[in-house]
């Protein structure tokens, strides 16, 4: 599979499904696959767990990473990610209701590409995404696999 | 052959011829009085005389009490009593009879000053008997012990001085002990106390950890459903606008502002949060600078409205820059949300000395306030204008007051209804530099 594709890492359905309709409304139609979790996620990207045995289809072109999620929490992702070799430079973009000082810091920290905070107002909220979908889907050139 | 001396000649006659016996008498060193049975003094030693400070010629023939008389300046006197009981024993009971040392006062003669000399006796009476059984006379025979009895009082103080010592010592002892008690509890005081200290640092780094886990758990969580609400509502608006009812889109757009404007809320809340726990960062700080950037934020906001702001330049001050920003943002805010309905507003940013202290100043021509109400305008979420004339959240004034409070400076208003109003704050260590 050679068809660009964005992991979306999120654990609440409603931000789910608006973060996808914003997604909808910009003109480029992307793969969205979604992790509802961080052990979801860490799985599917080392094929590991449930993906056991499953070929990845290339990585993603970015990771949109919340950070409170139950089992493994974003910034516990980030660090296996910029950990393991293969995903070392993913482009991972923490998309969080937190503006907690510390929780910028320590994505900053460990290598987090962007940090975007969730807008209450949908306006705001889709137009933050379409930017970053814009930004690292079309505008960006990602490191070799 | 001569006959052998009898005794009697070898002591009294070879040595004393016709001895003189009341000669010997009166020479004697001991010290006595003879007595008739009504203590009439018939006889007395040279002794005796010089010990009392008295005469021969004085004492014979005059009664015993009559030269002899109790020390009138002494009124526990009891010698002349103890000497009267002690004579009529030795004749009641035919023996003699010994007294305790007696305090008896001599008088001195008027050519030595006169008054009483205060003497110890020890007396010791003895009633001699005829050969009928018959009282002739009473011995009395005294001895001046008033040294001794000196020596014993002396000895008796030195032992009562040492007494007092040994008490004084003891309570001194007791005192110590006393005192190590007092310093053992104000130690065990000073422990608990520490331990309480210790206690509250531990309960005041738990509430603030528990305070950080909350807004965390506030910040992200409570802003989630408010995302849901507003966005669903705004696709239903975008997906079936067309369709719905004027109305339904309007309750629409008012369940998006409720959502919007809970958000704020929270933020703002989560604002007041950190700025009474965050630790301070202070250094000098530019307020003309920070003012002028909110201003220029302020005019880009609403680009159409006419404001002056008018900063005065060179304003410094030594605290958090960040906080401070905060009170020129809510400040200059304020002051720009309430001279909305003025064509012509004016915003000054100034400081004044007064006194020791800077006071600093944000003043606007805008709406001004109420001034029956102008202790609640530092309230947490304390409102004096309806939402329909200004939005707000009545946050902003209270943080306001917790930043100035913890730069150690004081925030007050003066302003009355429709003429403006002016906000005061002072900080500590604030300086006019040049």
């Amino acid at each position: 599979m050679s068809d660009k594709y964005i992991l979306l890492v999120e654990d609440d359905p409603n931000d789910e499904l608006l973060t996808l309709h914003a997604l909808q409304e910009n003109r480029i139609k992307n793969k969205v696959i979604v992790a509802r979790d961080g052990v979801e996620a860490l799985d599917f990207l080392f094929s590991t767990g449930p993906h056991a045995g499953k070929d990845l289809p290339g990585l993603p072109q970015f990771v949109l990473l919340d950070l409170k999620m139950p089992r493994l929490n974003g910034i516990e992702v980030l660090q296996q990610l910029r950990e393991h070799p293969k995903t070392k430079l993913l482009p991972v973009i923490i998309f969080t209701s937190s503006k907690e000082e510390k929780d910028m810091i320590s994505s900053y920290r460990l290598g987090a590409n962007s940090y975007v905070r969730k807008p209450v107002d949908f306006v705001e909220f889709a137009a933050a995404v379409k930017e970053l979908d814009l930004y690292w889907m079309i505008l960006n050139e990602k490191a070799p696999d | 052959m001569s006959p052998s001396p009898s005794d009697e000649n070898r002591h009294s006659g070879s040595l004393l011829p016709d001895p003189d016996f009341r000669f010997l008498f009166e020479k004697s060193p001991a010290l006595y009085l003879i007595l008739r049975p009504d203590y009439t003094i018939i006889a007395v030693t040279d002794a005796y005389a010089r010990a009392t400070m008295t005469t021969r010629e004085t004492l014979l023939g005059r009664g015993l009490f009559e030269v002899f008389p109790d020390n009138p300046d002494d009124p526990h006197a009891t010698g002349a009593r103890n000497l009267r009981e002690s004579l009529e024993r030795a004749v009641s009971t035919r023996a003699p009879d010994s007294m305790a040392a007696q305090k008896y006062d001599i008088r001195k003669p008027e050519s030595e000053g006169g008054g009483f000399e205060i003497r110890y006796w020890s007396p010791v009476n003895t009633p001699l008997f005829g050969p009928d059984g018959g009282l002739i006379c009473i011995v009395h025979r005294v001895e001046d012990v008033t040294e001794f009895i000196g020596i014993k009082q002396r000895e008796s103080d030195q032992e009562k001085a040492a007494e007092a010592l040994r008490v004084r010592a003891g309570e001194m002892e007791l005192e110590v002990f006393q005192r190590a008690q007092e310093l053992q509890e104000a130690n065990r005081k000073l422990r608990v106390v520490n331990d309480e200290l210790a206690a509250a640092k531990k309960k005041a780094e738990d509430s603030a950890r528990d305070l950080e886990a909350f807004s965390y758990s506030v910040s992200h969580d409570l802003r989630a459903p408010l995302r849901a609400i507003d966005g669903f509502s705004m696709m239903i608006l975008s997906q079936f606008g067309p369709g719905l009812d004027p109305a339904a889109q309007e309750y629409l757009a008012r369940v998006r502002a409720g959502a919007q404007k809970m958000a704020r809320l929270i933020d703002e809340l989560l604002e007041l949060a950190r700025v009474a726990h965050s630790q301070l960062i202070t250094e000098s700080v530019d307020l003309s600078g920070i003012a002028t950037d909110v201003a220029g934020q302020l005019r880009e906001s609403w680009p159409m409205r006419k404001v002056e702001f008018r900063i005065e330049p060179g304003l410094k001050a030594h605290g958090d820059a960040r906080l401070l920003r905060l009170v020129l943002e809510n400040l200059l805010g304020n002051a720009f949300k309430f001279t909305g309905n003025k064509a012509e507003a004016l915003i000054e940013f100034r400081a004044a000395r007064e006194g020791d202290r800077i006071v600093h100043c944000v003043r606007d021509n805008g709406a001004g306030y109420d001034s029956r109400y102008a202790d609640k305008l530092f309230g947490t979420f304390q409102r004096l204008h309806s939402i329909r004339e200004f939005e707000g959240t009545g946050i902003g004034l209270a943080t306001v007051r917790r930043i100035i409070g913890r730069h150690g400076g004081e925030v007050w208003a003066e302003g009355e209804l429709g003429k403006g109003a002016a906000f005061f704050f002072t900080l500590q260590g604030v300086r006019k530099e040049p």
